[in-house]
């Protein structure tokens, strides 16, 4: 992943978010914005990455970066702020001639250039911004199992959006592989297939819950696709897959998961079929029909919890899926709804 | 029998400033047909098969050795290596004897629009720069045909005077 990140980003923006010693594969996300600060998130929260490397986390409480300040090579400060903040070492820049953006968070930020983005672009789209534009107009790109979501001015014509210029925000979701995440949710895997259903906001690790309990569910033998639109579960590489979604899953990658349903049930025989983030009417229905069909589900929605589908397109996986897995933060405790529960 | 050596020399020196210079003329025009050709293959791959732009430009060059693939290969090589082509860069990667300098411009410009765009605003792009290469093109090959022969002629003819006169 190392490699991977230091082809994409360009060498400045790189050594930033890798200053102070940081494994910039251990961060969550790396936001790039035109003119704006460089900003990780990773388990500490948020903050903006200095000149120096160093890195501010900002405290939403007070909507100002809590500046946690140590010289650079200080291990002691850094390691008790680190301490302090549960993530990795932290540090700030010290410059006396303070600059406007230093005066607001006492040091001075990494600014991202109209430059870094376009070089991220071009690399991720391999020079032919023309070859990912289906992409694009979805709002994102995928570069080596790597998502990166896109925004900028949006090209519209006759009410649909059929491009994007002027992109000036990127977000680089670094995937992450945790084996053992799935805790008590890893007991279903024991039943055998069943429909199951992961539920939290965006961020919470869905991708992750997702990506484990298929490679459980391979290691018992059980044949399961994996429809991987926005390759981001097992991050397919030159045809390679870089996280381990296990031997007896078969992957395919980077295709809208509602134009394959119908052949590949009938091609590849899967006793069950794991789809990353349902999305609209169109996506609700199709996972209907497969259920149907007989072939098992798992699948992940954005939703602040099951209360949040009442009275949504999504209301009737209610009644056709078999367990819900509730999620509220990366690395907290899975919720685990059976269909019928006192909850449910 | 020095005279005689001589007057072959002179020949010879004449005759080779005659084909440089024809070589010169037929170069400048195969160097826009090949732009027309490319451009004509970015259109086809980039509108309907979404090919990647370093593979097209793999596949125009492999096999060739003229002038403008080795400006294509050379321009593959800088976008594998520094990603953003800036101008300055690819101006010096076309820094030919065969190009006039608004000329220079004129390609390097065309080079830093590829791939940088989604597939309508490439095709008109490219469609554009095509009809000036075009435009160059046909000039190229007029003057190919008139300037170039005519200096391969006279080569020959001043090569035999000057044999003649010093021998």
């Amino acid at each position: 992943m190392e490699r991977i990140l230091k082809t994409l980003l360009r060498t400045g923006v790189y050594e930033a978010v890798s200053g102070s010693g940081r494994a910039p594969e251990s961060l969550y996300e790396i936001r790039l914005r035109t003119g704006k600060p460089l900003v990780v998130c990773g388990k500490f929260g948020s903050g903006i990455v200095a000149k120096d490397g160093g890195l501010s986390i900002a405290s939403k409480s007070r909507s100002v970066f809590e500046k946690t300040v140590s010289a650079r090579g200080d291990n002691a400060a850094q390691n008790e702020a680190a301490a302090k903040n549960d993530g990795p070492d932290m540090t700030a820049a010290k410059d006396k001639s303070l600059t406007a953006a230093q005066k607001t968070l006492g040091f001075e930020p990494f600014i991202i250039s109209a430059e870094d983005i376009e070089y991220t672009l071009g690399v991720a789209s391999g020079h032919s911004v023309y070859a990912v534009s289906d992409k694009l107009v979805k709002g994102y790109i995928s570069f080596c199992g790597i998502r990166i979501g896109v925004s900028g001015e949006g090209v519209t014509e006759n009410g649909r959006l059929t491009a994007f210029k002027n992109i000036n925000s990127l977000n680089v979701r670094i995937p992450h592989e945790v084996k053992g995440c799935a805790g008590g949710a890893a007991r279903i895997v024991d039943e055998g297939p069943r429909n199951i259903l992961v539920i939290s906001p965006p961020g919470a690790g869905k991708t992750t819950l997702l990506r484990e309990l298929t490679r459980l569910y391979s290691e018992r033998a059980y044949c399961v696709l994996l429809i991987d639109e926005r390759n981001e579960i097992a991050a397919v590489s030159d045809g390679g897959s870089l996280l381990d979604a296990g031997d007896f899953t078969d992957i395919i990658s980077g295709a809208e998961k509602r134009l394959i349903y119908e052949n590949v049930i009938r091609a590849m025989r899967p006793e069950m079929i794991v789809v990353d983030e349902l999305f609209g009417r169109a996506d609700a229905d199709s996972v209907c029909d497969i259920i149907r069909s007989g072939v098992r589900v798992m699948a992940s929605l954005h939703a602040d919890g099951l209360d949040a589908l009442r009275g949504t397109e999504f209301e009737k996986l209610k009644d056709v899926f078999d367990y819900f897995l509730i999620l509220e933060k990366p690395g907290g405790k899975i919720a685990v709804i059976k269909k019928g529960d006192a909850l449910f | 029998m020095l005279s005689v050596i001589a007057g072959a020399l002179l020949f010879l020196g004449s005759l080779y400033g005659g084909v440089s210079i024809r070589h010169y003329y037929k170069t400048r025009a195969r160097y826009f047909e090949e732009l027309n050709n490319l451009c004509n293959l970015l259109i086809d791959e980039i509108i309907h098969l979404k090919t990647p732009l370093l593979k097209i430009l793999k596949n125009f060059t492999s096999m060739k050795k003229d002038e403008f693939s080795k400006h294509t290969d050379a321009f593959a090589e800088l976008l594998r290596r520094e990603v953003l082509a800036d101008r300055e860069s690819v101006l010096k990667i076309l820094d030919c004897a065969y190009l006039k300098k608004d000329e220079r411009i004129i390609v390097a410009d065309f080079f830093m629009i590829l791939g940088r765009s989604h597939s309508d605003s490439q095709e008109a792009n490219i469609k554009h720069y095509r009809n000036k290469f075009l435009e160059a093109g046909g000039k190229a090959e007029e003057a190919y045909r008139v300037k170039g022969n005519l200096a391969y002629k006279l080569g020959i003819l001043l090569g035999i005077a000057l044999m003649i006169i010093v021998a």
